[in-house]
């Protein structure tokens, strides 16, 4: 089967969008992240895919990270979103949501 | 390609993330390997043997290759990208400069002016590669390509041109034996010189 483009393109953003929520009120490491990803089937991400995501969140100052260091076990990295991301979030909500209005005024009128 | 342990996974990730700054490439791989113990613990855990949890975890994550080009398409190749080639353009002036630095032999005339506008973009490359903070991994790549043209291509060009200058004035001239040594010193110089950026580059 052909995979459709415009839904992978579409696919990615709604799964940035979605990330940039699960850490708008409390910090989460990669691992946490996938999980909860993937328990919505929809947001299914291939293992790994997270990294990259977060790497690039975390470089357009939308997401700051720090390394905890836990008595036992190994340490691991959170993320959480700054005040920058905040704003960036509200903005994409506000667009996503939106052009879903819009598609959906449209696909009305169009029956 | 699958891999038996974590470890094995970590070190080609490692070799796939080598343009990559090392303090960058070492919280990846320390976050990549937290994320696939944990995983193997949680499917122990859940009923799995040790060897059957490893197994799927390593066939089910991204493999190096494919998981360092997303790092490099997520966050180099998209952003900066004006910065990125900018760069490499002053890199390749630098080069140029060199490059110019070897023609006087041939054309007399234009000794001067050749030896000025060579020494200074290799100047301008010098400076600019010493002051430069933050590297992207394609203008690493670039910077590490610089030792080799100077080792297989400028080098034996000089001594070809010198060549041709003895053939030409037939007869070894001294002006262009002392020019030569001097170039190779000047090549000798840059070559280190870029030796050390590269690591201090690797450093960061």
């Amino acid at each position: 089967m052909r995979i459709d483009k415009w839904e992978l393109q579409l696919r990615k953003g709604i799964i940035e969008l979605a990330i940039m929520l699960f850490v708008k009120h409390r910090a989460l490491y990669g691992y946490q992240i996938t999980k909860t990803l993937n328990d919505i089937p929809e947001l299914k991400i291939s293992e790994g895919s997270i990294y990259p995501i977060l790497k690039r969140l975390e470089s357009n100052r939308w997401l700051y990270s720090y390394w905890d260091e836990p008595e036992s076990g190994p340490r691991r990295k959170y993320y959480q979103l700054t005040d920058k991301g905040w704003i960036t979030l509200e903005k994409r909500l506000e667009i996503f949501n939106s052009s879903a209005n819009i598609i959906n005024s449209l696909e009305k009128g169009g029956n | 390609m699958t891999y038996s342990s974590v470890n094995e996974y970590i070190n080609s990730l490692k070799k796939s993330l080598v343009d990559f700054p090392t303090n960058e490439r070492a919280s990846i791989l320390e976050e990549i390997e937290v994320h696939l113990n944990e995983k193997i613990n949680d499917l122990i855990k859940s009923g799995y043997s040790n060897e059957a949890a490893i197994n799927k975890v390593l066939t089910e994550f991204k493999p190096p290759q494919e998981l360092s080009e997303e790092y490099l398409k997520d966050n180099y190749k998209t952003n900066d990208h004006f910065q990125n080639t900018t760069s490499i353009a002053i890199i390749n002036i630098g080069l140029f400069g060199l490059s110019f630095l070897a023609l006087p032999i041939l054309k007399e005339s234009l000794d001067l002016a050749f030896i000025i506008f060579g020494g200074l973009l290799t100047l301008i490359f010098v400076i600019i590669v010493t002051i430069k903070k933050h590297w992207k991994p394609d203008e690493i790549k670039t910077v590490n390509v610089i030792p080799k043209v100077i080792l297989y291509l400028l080098s034996p060009a000089s001594m070809l041109f010198l060549w041709i200058s003895i053939k030409s004035s037939e007869g070894i001239v001294m002006f262009s034996l002392y020019y030569m040594f001097v170039y190779w010193i000047i090549l000798l110089l840059i070559w280190l010189f870029v030796k050390l950026i590269l690591k201090k580059i690797r450093l960061q």
